[in-house]
Parts: C-alpha cells; structure tokens; sequence
C-alpha cells in the first residue's frame, strides 16, 4: 500500500474498532424483542 | 496478471482455491443445519426455515469474517499470502452466500405481505423506535455493498474507475459494521446464551486487533538517513539473493531494493496493481514479484515483462563501504513512462 491508502486503513480501523466493540456491548445488553417465527399464514376464505 | 481481460483466467491453483472455498461452504451449511437444528427443543424448536436462514447467514459472516483476516495475516507473516492472491473470489462467493441468506429471509417473513416482499421490508423495518432497531435493513444495506464489491471484483474495473475502484472496495469495512449490527440486533436478541454474544464480540476483537497490528508493524519500518541525498539501505551483504527490502525515504514512498544474482538494484516499492509491497516480493523468471497478486517487474528496468505494460519508476544505486546507498529520486525515463 503506499502512504495514503496506509493512512486511510489505519483511520478506518481506529474509528472502526471503538464503534463496532461498543455497538456490539450495547447490543448484548439490548433486551429487544423480535419474534422468531413469522405471523401465521392467513387462512383462505 | 493477464494481458487480456477474462472472466476468470483460471489456473489449477484457482481451481483448487475455489473448490476447496465452496466445499468448506457447503460443509457449514450442511454441520449448522445437522447441529442448528437440534439446539432447541419443543416450544423453541426452530422451523427448518429459520434454521436454514440462520445457517446461511452465519455462513456470510464467517466468510467475511475470513475475508477481512486474510489481509493483515498476510501482512504479518508471509505465509498466509497465497491466500490473499485469490482472495477476490471469496468476495463473490460471499455475495451468493448473503443473497440467498436474504432470499430465504424474504421467502418467509415477508412472502404473507399485502405488498411485494421487498416493499414489506422497507416498510416493515423502516417502522422502527427507540426500541427496535431496523436490523434488516443493515444486512440489506451491506448486501448492496457486497452486490457492488462483487460485479466490479475484476481487473478490467479497476483499471476502468481508477482510484474510485479503491474507494469502492474500502466499503467492504462499513459494511463489515453493518453486518455486525445486523446480526448483534437481529438473531442475536434471541438469543439467552452469552456464548453467542461472546462469539461475535471475540470474533471483532480478532479482526480489528489483526487490522491495527499489521498497521502498527506497516508503520514500524523507519526512515532511511541519508548522505549526501543518498540513502542508507543496509548492509549489501545482508540482502539474500532473490529477495528485496524496503528503504523508506523521508515523506516519500518506499522504495524495494533487490539482489538478483551479483546485481544490486531499486525500483518503487509500491505494485501498479493494487499498491502490494514490492519490498516483500522475490526474485522469480529474473523479475520482481508482488507477494499480492503475482504482478511482476524487471529489477533495473522497472517494467513487467512483456506483453506487459506496466512500468514502475527506477531509482540509482551504487555501493560504498559495503552498504547499498540509494538515490530517492527516481530516472527520469522510468518515471515518464
């Protein structure tokens, strides 16, 4: 790589390492709720 | 290296590249599928859809989770550098991998919809509060990405966008972000157990402690001193016969000094394809190899051997006392071409 696309790799994992580990420790703490299974399939008439 | 664009211009090594990639493929689908399965039982049991979905997406995530190792692996030890030669088919395979993912996804959540599926997912998900988070548009987001990364993952688009090529391809780490978010508020909210939790953040840990390790040991090399504006590339009889080191010019760009044989010689450090140290090549048929992808240069000329046309800038040496000096400014007639 020469020196800008070093420079640029080097900036995006800094920034990136930060965000991704604390999105990833809120989200295990998150507690939302999603339903597994889709709703029924609707019945013909 | 080809001097004409082809599909794929396949060799045995691809072959076996590719075939040993899409049998590790089917071999998770076919284990998470066997062992996913049976994970939960009666009023949790899993449908076979969503164990099938979920085996497919975890199958993109660990594929791009390969992806984005082979890189700084290469970077700190050697070894692992074939593995980045056709590394650009991982990326495609990744694409039909986290396409059928959402085709399934599709087919199920969304197949009862008053609306056509992917209008029920823009709306459905969109629809969101403090309390959600549109995790499927994330995936869906990063699928455009990897649609993108795969129709132009070919020499001929590199060439043909110049520079935005890169640009493009260095969405991959955002997408990286959004696949990551994905899973952390899709699947994983499900989930009781803190293994998986666990898994996915040690999983990132890795990934991103590769990334910042290889850019620590990039920038580790130091600069050259220089005499008389020529710079100090080590002792000549420390350079192996067939290999290369870097010197690195104050601000400037590296520089790869090579023996071949009895000759002593510099060009750019940097590889025209997709900027691969030269400086970590070898002498292979008399030119000098990118460790990347294979593109090659003659050590005193700069230029790839024809029919190749590339040309990299050639830059004096001369021995005093031993040690290789080398002038930082590149010949003339190499840097015009």
């Amino acid at each position: 790589m020469n020196r800008a696309q070093r420079t640029a790799h080097q900036r995006v994992w800094w920034v990136l390492t930060p965000l991704l580990l604390g999105l990833l420790a809120w989200a295990s703490f998150a507690g939302q709720d999603y339903p597994i299974e889709p709703p029924p399939a609707p019945v013909s008439p | 290296m080809s001097v004409k664009y082809r599909l794929v211009q396949w060799t045995p090594v691809k072959i076996a590249y590719d075939g040993i990639a899409v049998a590790g493929i089917a071999g998770f689908i076919a284990l998470f599928t066997k062992l996913g399965g049976g994970v939960y039982e009666g009023a949790e049991a899993l449908s076979s859809q969503v164990v099938a979905m979920r085996a497919w997406g975890a199958c993109a995530l660990t594929l791009l989770t390969v992806i984005l190792t082979i890189g700084p692996a290469a970077r700190l030890e050697p070894r692992f550098a074939p593995l980045l030669y056709n590394r650009r088919h991982l990326g495609v395979l990744l694409f039909f991998v986290a396409a059928n993912h959402a085709r399934l996804v599709l087919d199920y959540y969304h197949a009862f919809s008053d609306v056509p599926k992917l209008e029920s997912l823009l709306t459905f998900d969109a629809a969101f509060t403090g309390a959600s988070l549109p995790f499927q548009l994330f995936g869906a987001a990063a699928l455009l990405i990897f649609f993108l990364m795969a129709a132009t993952s070919h020499d001929f688009w590199q060439k043909t966008l110049g520079p935005a090529w890169k640009s493009l391809h260095m969405l991959v780490y955002p997408a990286y972000l959004l696949v990551m978010m994905h899973v952390a508020f899709g699947a994983l909210q499900w989930e009781t157990s803190p293994f998986f939790p666990a898994a996915l953040i040690g999983s990132a840990l890795g990934v991103c402690g590769l990334h910042l390790a290889a850019s620590r040991a990039s920038n580790a090399l130091p600069e050259a001193t220089a005499t008389d504006g020529w710079l100090d590339a080590g002792e000549a009889a420390t350079l192996a016969d067939g290999r290369a080191r870097a010197v690195c010019p104050p601000g400037g760009e590296r520089i790869a000094v090579i023996r071949s044989g009895e000759t002593i010689s510099a060009i750019h450090g940097v590889c025209a394809h997709q900027g691969g140290p030269l400086y970590e090549g070898r002498v292979l048929d008399g030119c000098l190899t990118c460790p990347w992808h294979g593109w090659q240069y003659h050590p005193e000329t700069g230029a790839s051997p024809p029919p190749f046309e590339e040309q990299v800038p050639v830059h004096e040496v001369r021995l005093v006392g031993g040690r290789i000096l080398v002038n930082p400014d590149p010949r003339e007639e190499a840097s015009d071409a």
